[in-house]
């Protein structure tokens, strides 16, 4: 899993239109991850088409996505392997 | 670059997966003045303005964006200007503020290998189309060795031309698409391993490259003259000509009385006045009548020859085959049909035929060499048989009905006191 991905997923617990997802994932980042408009649109594409995240609502002008059961549990096995790296590292002394 | 509707043509120089030297060979149009504004099959269409600095991004998504994903994009500074082929262009004022299109290499990377392996299916499937065409041409070439008749220089020039442009036009672009589709595999790996593009590759000179549409146009023009020649080929119907007719059946006019029903199918004649034909199959059925009101048929027969050094291509020469007289149910005399001088097929030299009619105990020929002066005919006729004592050359006859040009001849024989 990528970075934007991970980044996306966790925005989307909440659901969110594209513009507001990609200050959305500033503010998660705390202004580190800075989401381009291509990363986003292939991101959200890919997502789409793999099922981790869901169109909720169109009006036509914008669309609302929202994660899914799948995207939930992928988030979480990613959070898990993070997790496990982090903790290797401090183990490590570093 | 070449104008088209007050537009200027131009195409990208860079395979898609360089991206940055599209968008540089983009920004340097824009800097002698030619904005990217539409495009016409694959080339891409400028339309001239005044040259200003533009910052150029193509990106990796196919189809057309709707509003809202260009909103994104315009949020982040840059303005939609077209899609080609599976790619986003946009633009925007050099000295605008602007976010870099990605922001995370390895979603990028995602997305050039998917378009990567994309390009690559394109390739495969281009050179399959080559290589189908060229097999399909090498068949057709087989076919001709199997008849015996190999690039005939007389009638097969166009055949000639044809090998050489289908072989240079198949390879060439065989060898053009497996190219590209190497390079694909090889920015692939390199994607993989984190080392593409190079810092010096992205300050690589952007060069034009010319030439890609008119050899595109000349491979069309190749596999339409390959098919045209192959629709031409399988039309036709040829028959083998030997020398040695012994092993053929005399075939008698008892055994051939009407070949009416015969226009589209396999003839057998053979030892007709002690020369032979094979197979062939009716071509043309000409009908001429003489001054005397006598009908006869004459059947025109595609064929290939092997004998005597006549070269022969698949349009080839028309042998007429004489007929009318077994329609009629008349017979010639045992003399006649021995007689050499009255064969069926009568070819010596490659501009000048002839075919035979018996019709009773007279022999109607027709000749033709393109001119149909009847002298120069007649004089050619009897220098042919050899017996210009012998044969008196009269009478004309006229086409009623056919394709062939030429003169209906009766040769009547004169006897020894002169008196026919």
């Amino acid at each position: 899993m990528t970075e934007a991905m991970y980044y996306i997923l966790l925005a989307l617990l909440e659901p969110n239109h594209g513009y507001q997802l990609m200050q959305a994932v500033g503010t998660v980042s705390h202004g580190r991850v800075k989401m381009g408009p291509g990363t986003l649109y292939g991101v959200l594409t890919r997502m789409v088409k793999d099922g981790l995240i869901v169109v909720v609502n169109n009006d036509g002008r914008r669309k609302t996505y929202a994660i899914t059961d799948a995207g939930k549990e992928a988030l979480k096995q990613e959070f898990a392997r993070l997790e496990a790296m982090i903790r290797d590292s401090i183990e490590m002394g570093l | 670059m070449k104008r088209k509707d007050g537009l200027v043509k131009g195409h990208f120089p860079a395979i898609s997966a360089e991206l940055w030297k599209n968008e540089r060979y983009l920004e340097k149009q824009a800097e002698q003045g030619l904005f990217l504004k539409d495009r016409w099959e694959d080339n891409l269409l400028f339309e001239r303005g005044t040259p200003r600095k533009m910052k150029y991004r193509i990106d990796i998504h196919s189809g057309l964006l709707d509003e809202e994903t260009k909103a994104w994009y315009a949020e982040a500074g840059w303005d939609w200007v077209m899609w080609f082929n599976d790619y986003q262009i946009f633009s925007a004022p050099a000295e605008r503020e602007t976010t870099e299109l990605h922001t995370d290499p390895a979603e990028l990377e995602v997305l050039m290998r998917k378009s990567l392996k994309k390009e690559q299916r394109r390739a495969m499937r281009n050179m399959a189309f080559y290589a189908v065409a060229f097999a399909v041409f090498l068949l057709s070439l087989i076919v001709y060795l199997q008849r015996g008749v190999f690039l005939a220089l007389a009638d097969g020039t166009v055949v000639n031309i044809c090998t050489t442009i289908v072989v240079v036009g198949c390879i060439g672009n065989c060898r053009g698409m497996w190219g590209h589709w190497k390079k694909y595999q090889e920015i692939q790996n390199r994607l993989r391993e984190g080392i593409f593009p190079t810092a010096e590759e992205k300050e690589e000179a952007v060069e034009q490259k010319e030439g890609s549409f008119l050899r595109k146009a000349v491979s069309v023009a190749v596999f339409v003259l390959l098919a045209g020649e192959m629709v031409s080929s399988c039309s036709e119907q040829h028959i083998s000509m030997e020398t040695d007719f012994s092993a053929y059946p005399v075939v008698t006019a008892a055994e051939v009385t009407d070949l009416t029903g015969y226009t589209q199918s396999d003839l057998s004649f053979c030892n007709v006045g002690g020369r032979g034909l094979a197979k062939g199959k009716v071509k043309m059925r000409d009908i001429w009548e003489t001054e005397a009101g006598e009908e006869c048929v004459f059947y025109s027969v595609y064929y290939e020859a092997f004998s005597a050094g006549f070269a022969k291509g698949i349009a080839g020469d028309l042998c007429d085959f004489a007929n009318g007289y077994y329609k009629k149910g008349l017979a010639a005399t045992a003399e006649q049909r021995q007689d050499s001088r009255f064969d069926g097929l009568f070819l010596t030299e490659t501009d000048f035929h002839t075919a035979t009619a018996y019709l009773g105990e007279r022999v109607l020929q027709i000749s033709w060499n393109g001119a149909t002066e009847k002298e120069a005919v007649l004089a050619k006729m009897a220098a042919i048989l050899g017996n210009e004592t012998e044969q008196n050359w009269s009478g004309i006859g006229e086409k009623k009905e056919g394709g062939s040009r030429g003169i209906l001849i009766e040769v009547t024989e004169v006897e020894e006191n002169g008196d026919t």
